[in-house]
């Protein structure tokens, strides 16, 4: 469909436009939003015709197809040379891994840009960092350069860092410097993992793909295990995984709606996408060696996440802790090292991503509304808000992994690979199931049903409004469609998965 | 002729004599002077070597390079002094002192 | 041949001596004080076009020089390009700096002297061209930074500073001298045959002894040059009392220059005693670097934390010393050409707030957004880009430079060089603290005052620096090639150099 066209820099540039335009508006700063939603919804809509294109003409030998040989096949291929003497290119692809991450970005960014239509504080920099952050999370999951996939990856860091400390709520000062600071270290420990990947191949070029072939003779095992240790130090800061968590409970308390949403959305699968892209193909015998290190990582992380969440007061607080035990599933899916567990932890990242995005959604409608998201302050609001509170109930369903909605496919393959894998240590995830259902319901019961809260006036609390429902129940559909269909994203997902596990002999 | 040797523990003796002084001394009149010794030390070395090589090497006849840079060391040092005389005036106008350890606005 | 035949290869200073000289002449006649800032742009606009089309075009040459003292490469070439830039940047900064202040001829006479100084060191072959480089600069210098010798701050600067660049001179001269003493000659290429000698014993007595108080001596002298710890005392103080346009003179050009002596004398004259003082240079720049960043963030005037802020950065550059190849010359170079836009620039900021009287505190950078949102955003690209974030050039740089300890370090008996790295990459997440500070300052906290004007040439210095540096980010590729081009000629320099 997009032969000769290079749809995906369109794509990444309109956004960044959009962000030129929003900056420069001037005075005319409440036409702001309608400019960035203009320009994400153009990205939306052209990203979903690319996907419409994937699936029609998946890995045919058309033009603009790239054939990996071995390395991932790519779509919608394009490279330019951007800095020669060090063997730089701009080259963006998209594959089954990140194909559902790409439509994910535009969508959920889009999304937030909706539900922040009443932002009236800066709104031309709010809208405009908005899209600088859509930017950023793009070039992540298409780059297939590292020198530029490092690039996206530290562009993403100056636009959360301002959503976080302007439009961020009391204690955001501090919240913002964590993340800064925080994720850029691990950030640092990647660059480093970069230049070692770079010089060891020389092969005299950032491309992945050349540095993949290169590492495959040239990364001896004591080499690919401390540059593993490194990368993946790196993303799994991003991820968050347990002990490298501690900026995430914060920079999403302080953050606003839309920007967890798309932190948590978005950001945190950059952790995940980059674990399976770049770590795990390039340096399969590093990964091997740190298998147990990644799977004790990860059901820490889930455990952790769980029972955090069950001593929390702020409901916001709540999501934020159960993001991390969820994204434990991703890396617990990736340590396996099965064809199904490695898909399911792509496929979770995906199904997160729709599923938090709802969370913190409702969050932000509860503090809207009510002026507060301490749990035990509310109660019985379904009946001033019953529209909010089911799709709450939907939410809080889908995300403790309710079968018919989309995390039950994920997490329930994760599981079932762990137990192909390690057998009767399924025990320890399996209790975070049970956790998770127990804080979701319980706090689910004390903030929406019961008698009506006489701790906040709610007199003058309303349902929600049209651009907080419509975002919602569109994220609520997606849910139930991929949660009955998951098949839909997984037939793309699982060839990938395969040349990623070809790589560790047996897989 | 005057080993080289005798040239080189005097101008040794003139460098760690200026560079205490420099450190030492609190009034800047005298940390200049001390500097102006540090910086004829070096030249009593360029000169003294100069002369060596050229007396170790006939053949290649007079090394000059030595004794063409302590000439210009020596101008160097004159313009130096001018400007630094000229900043310890103002500076003296402004504080009433050139004691360096009174001039402290900035902190150290 | 007569004596001026020999004078072509002076060509770029006797452009920058000319018109130095005639300044205050034209101070005198004129009663528009800008005209002067207009006529020292003439001679550094010529050079900066005729070594941008050199290096970066092709074309133009600069004519080779006929003796011995000046060596014209494209190394000093790139140096040259560097502090013609922020001459430019700092004499557009400077008239509404200094518009109430007297001797404004002298003012820019002295810029363009102490350019001049930078230059010879740069094209220096020769240690006694090398030193009266370094002296020429200094001295100018000196008088630059007491400019406002009404004022006390700028006269104890500039007491600081002569003091300070006196004894530095000293000791690079004592230096100097016992090298000449070890290898008779004051060629620096010449140095490494004599060494040679010493090394395969073809010569009767050991200079080692010698040699190493020379190099000892010799680091002391250009580190106080470069504000290398622990010689950095000076800068801070030196830094907030001048004016600030030359502090920014100072933090970009004057310390390059420190750094092209440190190339040249150590990566050429003393390449082969190079496992004697690599190690010390590479604590001392990791030294440097951490010192920096950790004094630098507990700062409240904007000028100190900039100066500690470029102490740090000195410590980077230092990385290229110890590793030592190419490639790492390459990226000290890139990184010194990205560093003098960033530092410029952002003093200049600092200067256009002091000059509409908004102040240098870091306090009254609270809510420069509302104020200024131009000063603001420019001072955020700066010093994101200090910070090493992407896409800005001071990653670019930054990243070249890391990487090449990385490689050197898979050398077998170097594997400590990597440590270089990993120290760069840690003080750069440290410095993005008090980078990010001033951030959140600027964007998020409320300040008083209204929205200030920025005068038109300040925004013209600020808007050039943000345009290299976002230009350099955007579009690394010319600058990287130009910076290997320079580490390959001046690999060329040596014989025997890896």
């Amino acid at each position: 469909m997009f032969e000769g066209v290079p749809i995906i820099s369109i794509i990444i540039l309109l956004p960044l436009i959009g962000a030129i335009m929003s900056f420069s508006l001037g005075r005319h700063d409440k036409y702001a939003k309608w400019v960035a939603l203009g320009f994400s919804t153009a990205a939306l809509v052209l990203s979903l015709l690319v996907v419409v294109a994937f699936m029609v003409e998946p890995n045919t030998g058309s033009e603009g197809y790239h054939e990996g040989n071995g390395f991932f096949d790519f779509q919608f291929y394009e490279e330019y040379s951007w800095i020669e003497s060090l063997g730089i290119r701009y080259i963006v692809g998209l594959d089954g891994l990140s194909i559902a991450l790409f439509v994910l970005t535009t969508l959920l960014s889009t999304i937030s840009i909706l539900f922040s239509w009443d932002t009236k504080l800066r709104p031309k920099e709010y809208f405009g960092l908005m899209l600088v952050l859509e930017v950023g999370v793009l070039g992540v999951f298409t780059t297939l350069d590292y020198f530029v996939f490092y690039v996206f990856w530290e562009i993403v860091l100056i636009p959360m860092y301002f959503l976080i400390g302007v439009w961020g709520g009391p204690n955001k000062d501090y919240a913002a410097i964590k993340f800064f600071i925080y994720t850029h270290i691990a950030s640092l420990a990647l660059l480093i993992a970069i230049m070692a990947m770079y010089f060891e191949a020389g092969a005299n070029s950032f491309g992945m793909e050349d540095i993949w072939r290169a590492g495959q003779s040239e990364f001896a095992r004591t080499f690919q295990i401390a540059v593993f240790a490194a990368a993946f130090f790196g993303f799994g800061v991003k991820l968050p995984m347990v002990p490298f968590h501690t900026w995430l409970p914060d920079a999403h308390v302080e953050a606003p709606t839309a920007g967890s949403v798309l932190l948590a959305g978005l950001l945190l699968k950059m952790g995940g996408y980059g674990i399976i892209r770049v770590a795990m193909p390039t340096l399969p015998e590093g990964a091997e060696a740190l298998q147990l290190v990644m799977a004790a990582i990860a059901i820490a992380s889930i455990l952790y996440g769980a029972l955090v969440c069950l001593a929390q007061r702020d409901l916001k607080k709540m999501v934020a802790f159960s993001s991390i035990s969820h994204m434990g599933f991703v890396l617990l899916g990736y340590a396996t090292f099965t064809q199904v567990g490695v898909a399911a932890g792509v496929f979770q990242m995906f199904a997160h991503g729709l599923v938090t995005a709802v969370l913190f959604m409702m969050c932000g409608v509860v503090q809207h509304h009510c002026g507060t998201r301490i749990i035990q302050d509310l109660g019985g609001l379904s009946k001033k808000m019953p529209a909010a509170s089911t799709m709450m109930t939907i939410g809080f369903l889908a995300s403790l992994g309710l079968p018919g909605l989309v995390s039950f496919a994920a997490e329930f393959m994760v599981l079932a690979s762990m137990f192909d894998t390690w057998a009767l240590w399924l025990f320890l995830p399996i209790i975070s199931v049970a956790i998770t259902a127990a804080y979701y319901l319980w706090a689910l019961q004390r903030s929406m049903f019961g008698p009506l809260t006489t701790k906040i006036d709610t007199s003058h609390v309303h349902d929600m409004n049209w651009y907080e429902s419509v975002p919602v129940g569109l994220l609520l559909a997606l849910i139930a469609l991929f949660g009955v269909f998951p098949l839909v994203v997984f037939q793309y997902i699982d060839p990938a998965v395969r040349i990623v596990l070809d790589l560790f002999g047996g897989g | 002729m005057i080993p080289l040797e005798y040239w080189l523990i005097l101008s040794s003796l003139m460098f760690v004599i200026g560079a205490y002084g420099v450190m030492t001394r609190k009034n800047a009149i005298v940390v200049l002077m001390c500097i102006e010794i540090m910086l004829n030390a070096a030249n009593i070395n360029l000169v003294a070597f100069s002369s060596y090589y050229s007396t170790l090497h006939p053949a290649f006849g007079t090394d000059v390079s030595g004794q063409v840079f302590a000439l210009f060391s020596i101008a160097i040092a004159a313009a130096e002094v001018a400007v630094g005389l000229a900043i310890l005036l103002s500076v003296y106008r402004r504080y009433q002192t050139i004691d360096v350890d009174k001039i402290n606005i900035l902190r150290w | 041949m007569a004596v001026w035949n020999y004078l072509d290869g002076f060509f770029p200073q006797l452009l920058l001596i000319a018109f130095a000289l005639v300044m205050p002449a034209i101070d005198y006649v004129v009663k528009d004080k800008r005209v002067l800032a207009w006529a020292s742009l003439v001679p550094l606009l010529v050079l900066a076009a005729l070594f941008t089309e050199w290096l970066f075009i092709g074309g133009w040459e600069p004519p080779a020089s006929d003796i011995a003292l000046l060596e014209v490469s494209m190394f000093s070439g790139l140096f040259v390009l560097v502090f013609v830039f922020v001459g430019i940047v700092v004499v557009l900064g400077s008239p509404e700096f200094i518009k109430a202040d007297k001797n404004q001829g002298e003012y820019y006479a002295l810029i363009l002297l102490a350019i001049t100084g930078m230059t010879v060191v740069a094209e220096a072959a020769d240690l006694i061209a090398l030193f009266v480089g370094l002296e020429i600069a200094g001295i100018s210098s000196f008088a630059l930074s007491g400019f406002r010798k009404t004022e006390k701050r700028s006269a104890e600067a500039a007491t600081k500073y002569f003091i300070v660049g006196g004894f530095s001179s000293a000791l690079t001269l004592f230096a100097i001298s016992l090298i000449y003493g070890v290898a008779g000659t004051t060629q620096i290429v010449g140095i490494e045959p004599v060494l040679a000698g010493y090394v395969s014993g073809t010569e009767p007595i050991d200079a080692g002894p010698v040699l190493v108080l020379a190099t000892v001596l010799l680091m002391a002298g250009f580190g106080f040059k470069i504000a290398m710890v622990p010689f950095h005392m000076w800068a801070p103080d030196v830094y907030e009392g001048a004016p600030t346009p030359i502090s920014g003179l100072l933090a970009a050009a004057s310390k390059k220059m420190g750094f092209a002596a440190f190339f040249k004398v150590f990566l050429i004259g003393l390449i082969l005693t190079k496992t004697d003082w690599d190690i010390a240079v590479g604590a001392l720049a990791i030294i440097t670097m951490t010192v920096g960043n950790l004094i630098a963030v507990s700062q409240t005037n904007m000028k100190r934390l900039l100066a500690y802020s470029s102490i740090a950065q000195a410590g980077y550059v230092l990385i290229a010393l110890p590793v030592a190849t190419q490639y790492a010359v390459a990226g000290g170079m890139f990184h010194i050409l990205t560093h003098a836009f960033m530092k410029s620039g952002a003093f200049m900021v600092v200067a256009a707030m002091g000059a509409v009287a908004v102040g240098e505190k870091l306090d009254d950078f609270k809510g420069l957004n509302r104020r200024s949102p131009f000063l603001a955003l420019s001072m955020t690209l700066f010093l994101l880009s200090l910070a090493g974030i992407p896409p800005l050039a001071g990653f670019a740089s930054k990243f070249v430079l890391f990487s090449s300890s990385v490689y050197a370090s898979f050398e077998p008996g170097q594997g400590w060089l990597i440590w270089l790295a990993i120290a760069g990459v840690l003080n750069s997440a440290l410095s993005l603290y008090y980078y990010a500070r001033v951030i959140k300052y600027m964007y998020m906290e409320k300040g008083t005052g209204d929205s200030v004007k920025i005068p038109p040439m300040m925004a013209v210095a600020v808007g050039f620096a943000v345009l290299m540096v976002v230009g350099i980010g955007l579009f690394p590729d010319p600058f990287v090639s130009a910076c290997r081009d320079a580490a390959e000629a001046f690999s060329g320099l040596a014989p025997g150099w890896r």
